[in-house]
């Protein structure tokens, strides 16, 4: 048997062949100029002259990078934290055969992930308008207030809705993710724990959570990485100047402010890789993270 | 288990009953949630919708919830400016090409991380998971400049190719692998002496059934609603998918947000549609019989 | 073993098929004899230009190629510098022109054959300023003609200046002090339900173009401070409307009389009025304001790599110097181009319906000759609508509290985004 099994283990490199050959030569090259504008002043038409590490010297010194940054984070962590937990709690009980109409919330969840961020953007800065937005309308209507409140000019409130907005169209795309997840677990796992007497909370905490193990470190690097990189629905819910003071302006979008209005096209690839550092960083911390668990 | 059974049942029942009845106040609160979850979920969606059939104007300045009569003149308003049918074939052909081929190359890689120990094997890994870290939006001038060297600027390969190596999908195939097929199916399949493609196509493939099916409808959705690479590779008006040419139509000076809107419902049929066809896998039954029996 | 290469294989085969087939492109169909040039643009508004300079020139075949959204200079920049599938003449907008203006792929036009330094005296000379590069040569030249004026509510002048005569208009509005008192009157007398002005870009935008840069050092003109000082005053007074440009409730306030002063320029009557108050036919009208100013502009420009330069310059000098298509431009589609011959020819005799009547040629091409002639550089755009105006709302919301606070966060920001710049 073990025999067998080691010596057929080379064949693991003819079934990554393909991904690595089309990565080669369609995703690296892309990525390695990006690298080597990183390293000049390359406005996107003239010739580049190298600057050495010069912008990277300078994104560390930006405050602006750094502000755009916290928003980033703040924004992210603000939205991640239910929307993983929220959504994991809802594919487990969508997953009962028992509940009625499970068809439908699980299609209907999904419904705002369908339409593109930037739609959704545009639609909330149209239903958060100060003068004739509708939730505005409505509540002067109802007569909880008297005059319209200028929703966005608050930097909080801005990241708020954009977390909110993050939250909404991402919980049920996670929800979906997790369901497959508990489809590949064993129902006789599940019944066999149900017959010994357990609760479903208890069920769910300490066997299905650790079977899920695996997903929900995926969930957590995935949504590390697509929420560092955050610009559709900031970019249009401020149409594009970033709320009040930037304080909704994410890192993305302090990047294509620089790379594609000011041409700065090296400087912005500098941040790029910048961002590129940072989201190794919480990757690991967050995949040591989820193995602690496991060990204890 | 079948001759247990009977012994069992008497237990069986009354705890059942017991549940039932101290789940019904839970399972109350626990269907409001769902419910109100819910309608916050249609709302945007409709709203899209009723604003299709407004008028620019009227969309400014009033705020309503009833449909309005101007679906006909906004969408013979788009159709004069664009090709809509013609970008809508050219979507589907895009993201369906792009799905399949993602997903069956994202499943051999995936398999090959998973059950293959061979030697590099975290590395070349981490340096898959390393590629999604990369932000993404100034790939496009290397994309442009590499595209031009090969000649394949305007041609649907510039899309579909890159797309086919899609990191995301290899990685939580893995993880989904990891987390479902055990060892020993290959196993068993390796005593039966069946080739290694063999089992991957027959055995493992089937089982990967519900990830694939999730993943399927993220990748249409995500390569369907691809704005930025079409618009920077392609030139042919008539190559362009559906959301470039949507974006066309909005003048310059201004947004013509029944027109927007439009196109936004008009793109969200198909995507409803592979919604509804792959939904059904997820939700149903795995048979894992094959491992106990 | 056998059936598992035989797979792989065919699977390589599809991928290269895809490749293949993708690849191929059918033949152009008409291969006779009409050359063809290709050009790009932002905007579809070039397809009338095109149209008739086709009928002039039947031998030519213009490729046109709309190009929508914000990345057409970030797709314009790679095709120019690759030169695969790059255009023969390329349109560039006001907020580019200058930092485009001195790369060589924009090809020189004052040189022969073109000396187009001939012809361009024939516009205003606030676009002749676009128009050259650092060394004085012509490389783009520019059709539409922006200069600005206040629209103004006729039913709402009538009842707050007692008159909506554009002749009598004018002198109640030619300083902000004036429009001040008129916005302060008016917000009281309606019960806060009609101002002046939408928003503070009001004012600012009447003074867009006073240049940042001049020889590599930032210098902030006193007008800036000044504007800093109008929007507080104005919002203090009640004269702002606090309605953002291109906003819902900025659409809505045209159509429902919110306010009575609107700066635009010439293409705003087309794209922002008509477009969001359609069925205010009759109750706009335009008089000058405290400023003249112009905004925006498109300028066409050659490929200095391409092969068909003279067809390329045909249709520059068609669309800018013909003076039949110009008048037909104007006259067909209400456009108002840079062209001061054709212009004035016209003054007289252009109305629009949606202005209650008025000569609007004749009042725009009287504001054209007053528009300042300012040499800007390819700093300038950002600095303005990036740097300037974030740290002008600041302000305005009391975030930062004095003017000197405020110079000193225009002169970190603008540092940080130029650091070639010279700032002290």
């Amino acid at each position: 048997m073990f025999a067998k099994s080691i010596r057929k283990d080379h064949y693991g490199y003819y079934f990554i062949a393909p991904f690595f050959i089309l990565f080669a030569i369609f995703g690296l090259y892309p990525i390695l100029y990006s690298l080597y504008i990183s390293f000049t002043n390359f406005d996107g038409i003239t010739t580049p002259d190298f600057v050495g590490m010069g912008n990277y010297i300078a994104v560390l010194q930006d405050p602006l990078f750094y502000k755009t940054l916290f928003n980033t984070l703040f924004i992210w962590g603000v939205s991640v934290v239910p929307q993983l937990t929220v959504s994991l709690v809802l594919a487990f009980i969508l997953n009962d055969k028992l509940l009625k109409g499970r068809d439908i919330f699980r299609a209907v969840y999904f419904f705002p992930n369908i339409v593109t961020a930037a739609s959704l953007g545009l639609l909330v800065s149209l239903i958060f308008d100060w003068q004739s937005g509708g939730l505005n309308h409505f509540l002067v209507q109802v007569g909880l207030i008297d005059n319209p409140i200028n929703w966005k000019n608050d930097p909080w409130f801005m990241r708020l809705i954009v977390s909110s907005i993050l939250f909404f169209q991402y919980f049920g795309y996670s929800m979906v993710i997790y369901l497959a997840g508990l489809q590949g677990i064993d129902p006789a796992l599940q019944e066999a724990a149900q017959m010994d007497g357990a609760k479903k909370k208890h069920i769910f905490i300490h066997i299905i959570v650790p079977m899920l193990r695996p997903i929900i470190l995926f969930q957590m690097i995935t949504s590390i990485i697509g929420g560092i990189q955050i610009f559709d629905q900031p970019f249009t819910l401020t149409n594009g100047t970033g709320g009040p003071d930037r304080a909704a302006m994410t890192s993305i979008m302090y990047l294509y402010n620089v790379a594609f209005q000011s041409t700065r096209f090296g400087y912005g690839a500098a941040i790029a890789f910048c961002l590129f550092i940072i989201i190794i960083l919480l990757s690991v911390v967050s995949f040591m993270m989820t193995n602690r668990k496991s060990r204890a | 288990m079948q001759t247990v059974k009977p012994v069992e049942q008497p237990k069986v029942t009354i705890q059942q009953y017991d549940t039932v009845r101290r789940l019904t106040l839970g399972k109350v609160i626990i269907y409001l949630c769902l419910i109100s979850l819910a309608v916050i979920c249609i709302i945007p969606f409709y709203l899209m919708l009723i604003y299709s059939t407004h008028n620019n104007a009227t969309i400014a300045s009033t705020f309503t919830f009833l449909p309005g009569p101007f679906l006909l003149d906004n969408y013979t308003n788009m159709a004069s400016k664009i090709n809509i049918w013609r970008g809508f074939g050219n979507s589907f052909f895009i993201a369906g090409t792009s799905t399949v081929l993602s997903l069956y190359i994202g499943s051999l890689t995936a398999y090959g991380f998973a059950k293959f120990k061979f030697k590099g094997r975290n590395w070349l890994f981490l340096f898959l998971l390393a590629t999604m870290m990369v932000p993404g939006q100034l790939a496009l001038i290397g994309m442009y400049r590499l595209f031009s060297t090969l000649g394949l600027l305007d041609s649907y390969a510039a899309i579909i190719l890159p797309a086919a190596a899609n990191a995301f999908n290899v990685f939580f195939i893995k993880q989904f692998m990891e987390s479902s097929i055990p060892d020993e199916i290959i196993e068993s399949a390796r005593v039966d002496s069946a080739g290694e493609f063999r089992t991957f196509n027959h055995i493992v493939l089937p089982i990967l059934g519900p990830a694939i099916s999730a993943l399927g409808i993220f990748t249409f959705i995500g390569s369907w609603n691809n704005f930025l690479t079409p618009l920077v590779l392609f030139f042919s008006l008539d190559k362009y998918p559906l959301p470039v040419l949507v974006a066309l139509v909005q003048g310059y000076y201004g947004m013509d947000y029944g027109l927007l809107y439009l196109g936004v419902a008009i793109s969200i049929l198909p995507i409803i549609i592979v919604f509804a066809i792959f939904s059904k896998q997820i939700i149903g039954s795995v048979a894992l019989g094959a491992v106990k029996g | 073993m056998k059936k598992f290469k035989l797979k792989y294989i065919s699977m390589i085969a599809l991928v290269s098929a895809v490749i293949m087939v993708s690849g191929c492109q059918p033949n152009g169909a008409n291969q006779s004899k009409q050359e063809e040039i290709t050009v790009w643009s932002f905007t579809d508004e070039a397809g009338y230009a095109i149209e008739k300079f086709e009928e002039k020139y039947p031998d030519i075949k213009v490729n046109f190629v709309n190009i929508p959204g914000n990345f057409y200079i970030t797709k314009l920049k790679s095709a120019l510098q690759t030169t695969s599938k790059a255009p023969d003449v390329f349109m560039i907008e006001n907020a580019n022109i200058r930092e485009l203006i001195d790369v060589p792929y924009l090809e020189n036009l004052s040189a022969a054959p073109y000396n187009a330094n001939e012809l361009i005296p024939e516009q205003y000379d606030f676009v002749q300023a676009n128009e050259k590069d650092s060394e004085g040569n012509i490389r783009a030249i520019g059709y539409q003609g922006t200069p600005g004026g206040i629209y103004y509510r006729r039913d709402l002048a009538k009842q707050y200046l007692g008159t909506d005569d554009p002749e009598k208009v004018a002198p109640q509005i030619d300083t902000w002090e004036k429009i001040f008192e008129i916005g302060e009157r008016v917000e009281q007398q309606s019960g806060n339900k009609v101002h002046a002005l939408a928003n503070w870009n009001a004012i600012s935008n009447s003074y867009d173009g006073i240049p940042w840069v001049k020889d590599g050092k930032l210098v902030i003109d006193p007008t800036y401070m000044k504007v800093l000082d109008l929007v507080r005053e104005a919002r203090q007074r009640h004269v702002l409307a606090e309605l953002d440009d291109g906003s819902a409730g900025y659409a809505a306030s045209m159509q429902k009389g919110q306010v009575m002063f609107y700066p635009g320029a010439t293409w705003a009557l087309q794209y922002t009025f008509k477009a969001n108050a359609p069925d205010t036919e009759g109750l706009w009208g335009l008089a000058p304001g405290p400023s003249a100013f112009s905004a925006g502009g498109t300028y066409i420009a050659m490929y200095s790599k391409s092969d068909k330069k003279d067809l390329a310059w045909k249709f520059i000098e068609f669309y800018n110097f013909d003076h039949d298509f110009l008048s037909e431009l104007a006259k067909e589609q209400d456009y108002f181009t840079s062209n001061m011959v054709v212009n004035d020819q016209l003054a007289g005799s252009v109305s629009s319906a949606y202005l209650g009547g008025q000569k609007h040629f004749e009042f725009f091409s009287e504001a054209a000759k007053q528009v300042p002639v300012y040499e800007r550089t390819k700093y300038d755009s950002i600095i303005n609508n990036d740097i300037f105006k974030n740290v002008l709302q600041l302000y305005l919301n009391n975030d930062i509290l004095t003017k000197e606070e405020a110079v000193k966060r225009i002169k970190r920001d603008v540092k940080l985004r130029f650091p070639e710049l010279e700032v002290d």
